[in-house]
């Protein structure tokens, strides 16, 4: 059975962690991101999950998920004209950042850090 | 546009900010360092690119929790959850400085053209405060800061470079925070939410909308140039990779997280698109 790319059991502990047994405030891991509910509100454990994504054999061994780029399909989301520019980021909405090499409008690849969320009167 | 810079201003704020600093750090720093002269100059300018970019998201993201945390005052959201999203504020800013570092450490100068204009939150028309409070919270961090914490843990997997593992470990470290934010704050307003049955249903209503926009903007689509392996072990953004992460994010974290929090997040994701 395969299992689920690292990023994915790292954004589902963080995710459901409110529906799970919370772990201590250790930084001993339990070698699997997806299944300890840590709070990340707490230093220490914020150090551990994030230790989890050092795909080493730190927080409990997490490294056989290293690259997580397996062959799954992802879905396609289609119907969108852009342009893609040598870089790889694309032209789509106004308002966003430009790519550094085309000068073109980017899809925020790069983007870290909360987009402003969209309004919508009713 | 503006020439945006990380300069302190050389009074005594600056000891004020190390102390605000070190206190918000949830990562203890390694002493790394980078070998500038170990890498291909191309790559270096290609690298170095993506945290300018970065460098300017991360300090309009600051714009985005400042006012977000305004709106929690109107909604009259718990003490910590107003302190928190003030500490999400400066953590955006602290980024700003952490990319400014990284630049130079690459060899640039950390000055980035930048549009300093702040753009009002939405408000969403005549939602009550704490529903407009509720909708931003969740597009803001249970969904893009989400996004944001996969896509670090996946480019982390491929970085080998010390120095870049650490700087991307420190940011990564406060995305965590900024991606439950969100479930937390749901988990504390659920007895509200239980009570304002209409309230949750315009919020999922919000959320068809609101997760065709967060597709367009952060599931990148396009043919994607390989990087090359220099760039992997740098950290550098894969657009390819971005788009993975962004589908398996959504699909098995997201929408469950928010399904956990009583909201019926799966159907709002099948039934995705504009609704203005």
């Amino acid at each position: 059975m395969t299992r689920e790319p690292h990023f994915v059991r790292f954004a589902q502990a963080l995710a459901l962690v409110t529906g799970l047994a919370g772990c201590s405030a250790t930084t001993t891991g339990t070698g699997d991101a997806g299944g300890t509910g840590g709070d990340a509100a707490s230093g220490d454990d914020a150090a551990m999950v994030a230790d989890a994504g050092g795909g080493g054999d730190d927080a409990g061994g997490l490294g056989d998920d290293a690259g997580a780029a397996d062959d799954a399909d992802v879905a396609d989301a289609g119907g969108f004209d852009c342009t893609t520019c040598d870089c790889g980021f694309t032209g789509l909405d106004a308002g966003l950042p430009v790519c550094p090499v085309e000068a073109q409008v980017v899809c925020g690849c790069v983007a870290i850090g909360p987009l402003a969320p969209p309004d919508l009167m009713v | 546009m503006s020439t945006l810079t990380a300069a302190l201003s050389g009074t005594p704020l600056e000891k004020e900010l190390a102390a605000i600093q070190s206190g918000l750090e949830r990562v203890p720093r390694t002493d790394t360092h980078f070998d500038l002269s170990a890498w291909d100059p191309k790559t270096i300018v290609a690298v170095r690119a993506q945290w300018e970019m970065r460098m300017m998201v991360e300090h309009r993201s600051s714009m985005v929790f400042s006012q977000l945390a305004q709106q929690l005052f109107e909604a009259n959201a718990s003490l910590d959850a107003k302190i928190v999203m003030m500490r999400m504020a400066q953590d955006e800013l602290r980024h700003t400085g952490t990319c400014a570092e990284v630049i130079e450490v690459l060899g640039g100068k950390a000055e980035v053209e930048a549009d300093l204009v702040v753009q009002p939150l939405a408000k969403h028309g005549n939602a009550t405060p704490e529903e407009r409070a509720l909708r931003n919270v969740i597009y803001t961090t249970t969904m893009s800061e989400m996004i944001a914490c996969a896509r670090f843990v996946a480019t982390l997997d491929r970085t080998t470079d010390p120095y870049m593992r650490d700087v991307i470990r420190r940011l990564l470290s406060d995305e965590i925070l900024h991606g439950q934010f969100g479930f937390h704050y749901l988990a504390a307003w659920r007895p509200w939410l239980d009570a304002h049955a209409e309230v949750r249903a315009s919020i999922e209503r919000y959320l068809i909308h609101a997760f065709a926009i967060f597709e367009e903007e952060l599931a990148p689509r396009g043919a994607f140039p390989a990087l090359s392996v220099d760039e992997m072990r740098l950290g550098a953004d894969d657009p390819k990779l971005a788009r993975e992460v962004f589908y398996g994010t959504v699909e098995h974290a997201i929408v469950p997280g928010l399904e956990n929090q009583g909201l019926a997040a799966g159907a709002a994701w099948r039934e995705r698109r504009r609704l203005a």
